[in-house]
């Protein structure tokens, strides 16, 4: 590139040796690479199916069934993320020598190239970041936290694709069996006489497999090259296992650093939004109230009115967009048979809105697939007593296969889009 | 070549689907303070992190000996990736919030007893590593210092 001095700037990261461990190599590029990007697909691909909930279209309806999907699909979205922060942290020191390298680049093109790798590592850490964040609660920003991770996680996942595809044969040589072999062969040869990689890598077969970014300055031991992949999927490993109680039950115990207790709360559900909290403690206790149906034959219900219809009983999770998932008894009659009464068209959707008056999440869209789901309930008792205020009493929706935030609490009327 | 083509084709429609998900939603994305956020991740990363991770990666060289040098980095990275998760719940002001169902542990000591486990499991792993190295008859390292 025009307008660089030839040589590197006189300043420690640019000078030869700067980067002493020998094990950064394709070898270990393409592994982490390969982890990551296994990670990253899995938690950009359930990010999806989470969008797709929350902004449904409707040539890619969503099935109601199996009940537990939204809670097997967010649990991997989280837990995925998590575990790639160790993986990047790791295949970011492997590759930090590159950010030194001199000239910057040759070509427009290996400058485009080194553009791509900067927008997907300031993606991925931005995602993984923003998302511990939104999981803490720490709302340290100026957007909206799902419209832009969102918005970069398109960024993530385009860029990871573009930067396979520039990279493809040194991914390839990387994973190849020979190049393991000739790696190994390399790093015992050094080993042995105490040479540089250099020299490894010329005992091994051509190319120069694995000595793309190393620079023999440093003879003391050090971990190996299995030894850091072994570090990143250990890293990954513990953060899962901290963690994944908040979806998995069986490893609750090991949740030393769950942001969630599946059994925390009162009648053992986890609350994200209080009655307090949303302003609706006085509507939601009002003697007054009544569920109010808009439809052909609209109507208004009182308590002992939804007591009336068929009682049933559906055993549901709650599936919050953080993680974490809660499964219960829930009781109350079914959605399909409040909207038959009113005549509701059976392929209609219907928007369920709550008595909170302000709120992003005060209302939802029910797709008919779910409104007519015999397990859909506007649910009145949970585990066999009467809903707590903090869990929507007088009246929630719940439904199979659905984010939390859609399981609207406090509601106070069911409207035919 | 051709799927490399198309496989870099669709990352580049990725891109362009991220770029106008923010265009599209101003109001809710604040391109200026997310490009502010963008930009201060990689700063933080490759002007911050990574400096500091290869200070410690220089000062284990020098303090820890050589045939515990593996496991002792391994134990690190498994408490960095540890402690980037738990500091954020543990500094949120959000813990004790009206639920009473977030954040609700003492992460900051569930830190400190995890450490004590990494620990005491690298020094274990170290005495067993290294006895079976004496057994053996050969130096010890724990493991081929640059196999792989």
């Amino acid at each position: 590139m025009r307008g660089l001095p030839a040589t590197a700037p006189e300043l420690p990261p640019f000078r030869p040796g700067a980067f002493p461990s020998r094990v950064r190599s394709e070898w270990l590029s393409a592994r982490l690479g390969l982890l990551l990007g296994s990670a990253v697909t899995v938690c950009f691909t359930t990010g999806l199916v989470s969008h797709l909930h929350q902004h449904p279209v409707s040539w890619l309806p969503l099935p109601a069934d199996p009940v537990w999907a939204y809670q097997v699909s967010q649990g991997l979205h989280v837990t995925t993320g998590l575990a790639a922060i160790p993986l990047l942290a790791v295949k970011l020191w492997a590759v930090y020598p590159k950010l030194f390298a001199w000239p910057p680049a040759t070509s427009l093109t290996a400058l485009a190239e080194r553009a791509s790798i900067a927008v997907l590592a300031a993606g991925t850490g931005f995602e993984l970041l923003t998302g511990v964040f939104n999981l803490a609660h720490l709302y340290l920003w100026p957007f909206f936290f799902p419209t832009a991770h969102y918005a970069v996680a398109w960024l993530v996942a385009g860029s990871v694709l573009l930067h396979v595809a520039v990279r493809w044969p040194a991914i390839v040589r990387g994973l190849s069996r020979r190049a393991s072999a000739a790696v190994a062969a390399g790093a015992e040869a050094a080993g042995a006489e105490g040479a540089g990689a250099e020299a490894a890598a010329a005992a091994a077969s051509k190319p120069a497999i694995g000595t793309e970014d190393v620079t023999p300055q440093d003879d003391e031991a050090g971990p190996s090259r299995r030894g850091v992949l072994v570090a990143a999927v250990g890293g990954a490993a513990a953060v899962v296992v901290t963690t994944v109680g908040q979806t998995f039950p069986p490893l609750r115990w090991a949740g030393l650093l769950a942001p969630r207790s599946p059994g925390a709360g009162g009648q053992r559900v986890p609350v994200n939004r209080t009655a307090g909290g949303a302003g609706v403690v006085r509507a939601a206790q009002d003697p007054a109230y009544r569920l109010v149906v808009t439809g052909p034959r609209g109507r208004s219900f009182s308590l002992a009115d939804l007591a009336r219809l068929p009682q049933v009983q559906a055993e549901l999770p709650i599936a919050c967009v953080e993680g974490w998932s809660a499964s219960a008894r829930w009781s109350g009659p079914r959605l399909r048979d409040v909207l038959d009464a009113c005549g509701v068209p059976a392929d209609a959707t219907v928007e369920v809105t709550s008595l909170e008056r302000h709120g992003l999440y005060a209302s939802a869209q029910v797709p008919p697939g779910f409104a007519r789901h015999p397990l859909t309930l506007l649910a009145t008792g949970l585990d066999g007593a009467p809903l707590s205020l903090d869990h929507g009493y007088p009246v929630r929706l719940i439904a199979p296969n659905r984010p939390g935030v859609l399981q609207t609490k406090w509601v106070g009327s069911v409207s035919v889009q | 070549m051709t799927g490399r083509i198309v496989v870099g084709a669709v990352g580049v429609t990725g891109i362009g689907v991220g770029i106008a998900e923010v265009l599209l939603n101003l109001e809710q994305t604040s391109p200026f303070g997310l490009a502010g956020w963008l930009v201060g991740v990689l700063v933080l990363d490759d002007g911050i992190l990574m400096p500091l991770a290869l200070g410690l990666g220089w000062l284990v060289r020098r303090v820890v000996p050589a045939r515990a040098r593996p496991l002792a980095q391994l134990g690190l990275v498994v408490l960095t990736g540890l402690a980037f998760v738990a500091v954020p719940f543990a500094v949120s002001p959000a813990r004790g919030d009206q639920s009473g169902t977030l954040l609700t542990q003492p992460y900051l000591l569930n830190l400190a007893i995890l450490a004590t486990v990494v620990a005491a499991g690298v020094a274990v792993a170290v005495l067993v590593t290294g006895r079976a190295g004496r057994r053996d008859g050969r130096a010890v390292p724990v493991s081929p210092p640059h196999s792989g």
